[in-house]
């Protein structure tokens, strides 16, 4: 099951703007900064769908910002997203 | 819209539904869609929405009866590892247990239905299921961000030869199965797409709140 984990620096919730539509406007999430998001997709998934998908649902439904680093079970698919986003393949390593 | 038949799997899949629950050893065999739990009496449809496990595959409780070898009607075997994929073989007998919780909701259905949903609805009215088409149900992609109270069910699909063609998608479902199963969300699309040949797509993504 292929995963992508992407560093979100200003993560957003996406609100119904009707409860029978899907669509969303993005409200940020109040004290929560430095996040991340995960996208599982289901085996057999194309690759170039996934690449829409994480780039397009990421922007739309989940941040505000691109993504601060990305991590992928698909070295393929995370190279890819880095470029993308001009970011590191890799989480940064926790300040002591 | 989260509508009623979903309220009763949410609660499951969060609560536990039945939390003490069955394993036992059968020595009937299964079929492609039932499986006889031999000398284990569970009340009627008090598991249904939850996972019958056999082995390395799993079923999705549709309904089951209640009986000294009680009945559990399902809507195909699993692979664990591909649940998308074909059938899984029908398994032999052997150990066996239903797991607490519920089967996750995450396979979606279009249609090009825009009748408003409401909270009774229990099926996708017109979902398109033709076979071997490009735009039956199919498993969604998940997404969460830590520390949200959302997360994101999505799924592109792609107009194939088998495909009636032009449709305008207008609604979308979520199931908890492949076949039948519980609806859990009705939601229309905004804004509708209008497939008109083969190789044109149409992304979808629907949103879940928690509270």
């Amino acid at each position: 099951m292929p995963t992508v984990i992407l560093g979100n620096a200003a993560p957003v919730e996406a609100r119904k703007l009707d409860d029978n539509s899907t669509a969303v406007e993005k409200v940020p999430v109040k004290g929560l900064k430095d996040s991340r998001t995960t996208f599982n997709f289901p085996k057999g998934t194309p690759p170039g769908e996934m690449l829409a998908t994480v780039t397009g649902v990421f922007e739309s439904h989940h941040s505000n910002r691109p993504a601060s680093w990305v991590e992928s079970d698909s070295a393929a698919l995370a190279e890819l997203l880095a470029d993308h986003y001009g970011c590191a393949v890799g989480r940064p390593k926790e300040k002591s | 819209m989260l509508v009623n038949s979903g309220r009763d799997l949410w609660a499951a899949a969060m609560g536990g539904q039945v939390i003490t629950t069955y394993t036992g050893t059968n020595s009937t065999a299964a079929t492609a869609t039932t499986f006889t739990t031999d000398g284990v009496n569970i009340p009627a449809n008090s598991v249904a929405g939850q996972v019958v496990v056999r082995g390395a595959v799993y079923g999705v409780i549709l309904s089951n009866t209640s009986a000294a070898n009680s009945v559990l009607t399902i809507d195909k075997w699993y692979t664990v590892t591909d649940p998308g994929g074909a059938a899984a073989a029908t398994p032999a007998v052997g150990v066996w247990a239903i797991l607490p919780g519920a089967q996750p909701a995450f396979w979606m259905a279009i249609t090009a239905t825009a009748t408003a949903p409401a909270l009774s609805d229990t099926v996708l009215t017109g979902e398109i299921a033709t076979a071997g088409g490009g735009l039956v149900r199919a498993i969604t992609a998940w997404a969460h961000t830590a520390g949200t109270n959302t997360y994101t069910l999505s799924k592109t699909y792609t107009a194939n030869g088998s495909d009636t063609l032009p449709v305008t998608i207008a609604q979308m479902g979520v199931f908890n199965a492949a076949n039948n199963g519980r609806l859990t969300f009705r939601t229309l699309v905004s804004p509708t797409a209008t497939l008109s040949a083969s190789g044109d797509n149409v992304a979808i993504t629907d949103t879940i709140t928690g509270s």
